[in-house]
Formats: C-alpha cells, sequence, structure tokens
C-alpha cells in the first residue's frame, strides 16, 4: 500500500466538472432557444414537438458539430446532454486505470464488466430500439 | 394545447421546486417529473422517462462529487454493486419500451403510481438513522471481496469500522433497484439504501451517499437506450435537466439543515395524489384497451 494512489479526488472531478459543462451548454441552448427567432416549421405547441418527433438528437458526430459552431439551440442542448451521459461513463473508465495503479486487479475486472454494461447499452441496445420505432 | 415557450417556462418553475423540495426530504426530484409531464403536459410516458431519467443523472452526479471528496462513499461497495444496478437498468429500459410499443403502457403508469405511493409511505416512517446494526466483521464473500471501510462520523466524533455481509441478496435488491429506475425513469435510491443498511448491514450515512453515487451510473445505462433510441427529445428534456440541478443545488446547499416536517407532510400529500392520478390514468388507459 506504499503508492496508493487516493481514488476520491479524481472521481470528485469528473463528476462536478462534467455536470457543470453539460448543465451550462443546456442553460445555454435553452436561453437561446426562448430568445431567438424561431424558425420555420417550429412546432406551435408540445404535442407537435412529440407527435413531429421535432428536434430529435441527430446520432452523427460531424452533424451535431456542424448544429453547434451555428449556435442551434436544440445542437447546443442535444451535446449538453451528451456530456452528460458520457459523464458516469467517463467516471467509470477512470477508475479502470485507478484501480489499475493500485494494482486491485479484481476491481479492475468489476470496473471493466460495469463499463461494458455501460457500452452495450449505448452501442448495441440503443440502436436496436431506434431501429425498433 | 401547451407552446413550446410557455412549457419550459413551467416546466423549469415545476422542476426548480420538485429538486429544491426533493433533496429538503431526502428524495431525488425525478420522481415527480414523469407524472407532471405526462398529467399536465400530456407528454407521451416514454419520452417523459426519457428527460427524467437525464435529470436523475445530473443530480446524482452533483451530489456525489461532494460525498465523494467526504471520504464517506465506498467506492468498492458502489462499484461492485452496480454491476447489478445497470444490468437490471437494460432489462427496465427495454421492458418499458416493450410495454408502450405493444399498448400497454397502462402497466407503467400503474407501477409508477404504487412507487409514488409507496415512496411517500417510505418517508413517513423513515427511521432513526442510528438505528441500523452496523456489521463489523466481514464475512467470507465481503472479505474476498475487500467491500469493508471506515469512516469518522463527525456527530458521533469516532471512527465506524463495518462491513458488508449478504452480498448475493444485496445484490439481488440492486438489480430490482436499477430495474425499476430504468422502467420509470427514477433514481430508486431509497431500494438501494434498503439493500445496503438493511440487507448488507452498511452503516446509513454509507449507505446513502454510496446509492447516490450509484445512481447516475445506474441512469447512465438506461440513458443510454433512452436517448440513441430517440426518446430524449432536447425540448421536453432540456427545462428539467436545468430546473432540477438549480433546485438540488439550493436544497443541499443552502437549506441544508431545515427539514420542517410541515414540508414533508406536505411533499407526502402531493406524492399520494401523483400516486392516485397515474394508478387512475393506468386503469381508464386499461379500460380503453379493454374497449377496442
Amino acid at each position: 500500500m506504499t503508492e496508493k494512489v487516493d481514488l476520491n479526488p479524481i472521481i470528485a472531478k469528473i463528476l462536478r466538472y462534467g455536470v457543470v459543462i453539460s448543465s451550462v451548454l443546456i442553460a445555454l441552448g435553452t436561453a437561446l432557444l426562448l430568445a431567438k427567432d424561431t424558425p420555420s416549421g417550429f412546432p406551435e405547441s408540445i404535442n407537435q414537438v412529440v407527435s413531429e418527433d421535432y428536434g430529435r438528437p441527430t446520432t452523427n458526430f460531424h452533424e451535431l458539430l456542424f448544429q453547434v459552431t451555428n449556435f442551434d439551440p436544440l445542437g447546443i442542448i442535444t451535446l449538453g446532454l451528451l456530456i452528460l451521459l458520457a459523464t458516469p461513463v467517463v467516471r467509470v473508465a477512470a477508475s479502470v486505470f485507478l484501480f489499475a495503479l493500485e494494482k486491485d486487479w479484481k476491481f479492475v475486472i468489476f470496473t471493466v464488466v460495469v463499463l461494458s454494461i455501460l457500452l452495450f447499452s449505448i452501442f448495441v441496445v440503443g440502436p436496436a430500439e431506434a431501429h425498433a420505432r | 394545447m401547451v407552446s413550446v415557450d410557455a412549457y419550459i417556462l413551467y416546466t423549469l418553475l415545476i422542476s426548480v421546486l420538485a429538486g429544491l423540495i426533493g433533496s429538503l426530504v431526502g428524495i431525488g426530484g425525478g420522481i415527480l417529473v414523469v407524472p407532471v409531464l405526462t398529467l399536465l403536459f400530456g407528454v407521451p410516458i416514454q419520452y417523459a422517462i426519457g428527460a427524467s431519467i437525464v435529470s436523475v443523472i445530473a443530480t446524482s452526479s452533483g451530489s456525489a462529487s461532494a460525498y465523494v471528496r467526504d471520504r464517506i462513499t465506498n467506492l468498492r461497495v458502489g462499484m461492485f454493486l452496480e454491476i447489478a444496478t445497470t444490468s437490471g437498468a437494460i432489462i427496465g429500459a427495454v421492458l418499458t419500451l416493450f410495454l408502450v410499443h405493444s399498448g400497454l403502457s397502462w402497466i407503467v403508469y400503474t407501477v409508477f403510481g404504487i412507487v409514488l405511493i409507496y415512496s411517500g409511505y417510505d418517508i413517513l416512517k423513515r427511521r432513526n438513522k442510528s438505528d441500523t446494526v452496523v456489521n463489523q466483521t466481514p464475512d467470507k464473500l465481503s472479505n474476498y471481496l475487500n467491500l469493508k471501510g471506515s469512516y469518522y462520523d463527525s456527530a458521533l466524533k469516532k471512527e465506524i469500522v463495518y462491513a458488508a455481509t449478504r452480498v448475493p441478496a444485496g445484490m439481488g435488491i440492486m438489480f430490482c433497484a436499477g430495474m425499476l429506475s430504468g422502467l420509470l425513469g427514477i433514481g430508486s435510491g431509497a431500494l438501494k439504501v434498503l439493500g445496503m443498511d438493511t440487507m448488507m448491514k452498511l452503516p446509513f450515512k454509507v449507505s446513502t451517499t454510496t446509492s447516490n453515487f450509484m445512481i447516475g451510473v445506474t441512469a447512465a445505462a438506461s440513458t443510454g437506450i433512452f436517448f440513441i433510441g430517440g426518446y430524449v427529445n432536447p425540448i421536453l428534456a432540456a427545462p428539467v435537466a436545468i430546473g432540477v440541478v438549480i433546485g438540488s443545488f439550493f436544497g443541499t446547499k443552502v437549506l441544508v439543515r431545515t427539514r420542517p416536517s410541515s414540508l414533508r407532510l406536505l411533499f407526502v400529500a402531493v406524492l399520494a395524489v401523483l400516486g392516485i392520478e397515474m394508478i387512475r390514468n393506468g386503469i381508464v388507459l386499461s379500460h380503453a384497451l379493454g374497449a377496442l
């Protein structure tokens, strides 16, 4: 235990920065959405948002980047939501390395299992549900 | 017909209140989001769940960072149990979408209503924090898995040493908690705490902080499905996420030591009313199904 790495501050930082950055982006996008003139075809009501699936997040990274650099409110909100989703995933990924630094191989395995479950949900189950709609 | 602007402003306001009262009473504000969006604004339940689960990640990660720094959270216990909660969350999310697409969303409404009413009951009868009998000697499994630790209790002014017991049963409860979280888009922290303090005999403080730590990762598993599946709409989800974050921030930072019982009773009443409404909605939907 001589070269014990302290996990706590690093993990606390990941969680805090992730939430702060995503909250700022979501708030900025929402403020822009309220302030900007609405583009033609913008839904009149919340029912229309749902029935038209308006603003459905793009899963194409280049398209998202284009939206964000053009200050598209919904693109900025989507980026914020994505960072929020990524925060726990990054936290788990960081834990894999931190447990490895502590040479706690049992927990490296457990953490890799959790990370795999998360990636499975995002890259396998999510697309399957999108396809099933 | 609610306009987009009105939806954003009302939802923002309601979510701030939900996050504020939620953190004062010690329950995630997310549990109010789905009933409000479905009953008040007519949002389809799968989209309401998608909006809610995002806010659950935000509040969990925000508050967990403070406790992780305080070193009360047991990272190993959390990481290990997350194997069960994330698997459960995937099953729950897939089950919800299956029910909705099969025209059985009344089941989701009804389960949600029952959980709301039970949460109210749980707040009312919540026992003293010192009631938990803390286990100190590790059994074979918790020793092998290193699920033990100690923390300095500032109220008792002493070091509390603890070790988990009945790990498999605890895992079972965690799987159920994860499933409920994915099914309804809530944190299901109460069930996680039950699994740790009642089943595994961990100290109450360790249970609550570790539960909070796990809620974010659990929610990420189902959010991945709802987000990529297209059920997290940015317009619907944004005011919820910001509102709940702002509300729970003030709830934990500013008003940390005020827990008036009248506020608790009010919250329990709100939970009961929303619970009954959700069940009523479920019954109406199931009858509509029978009439077809």
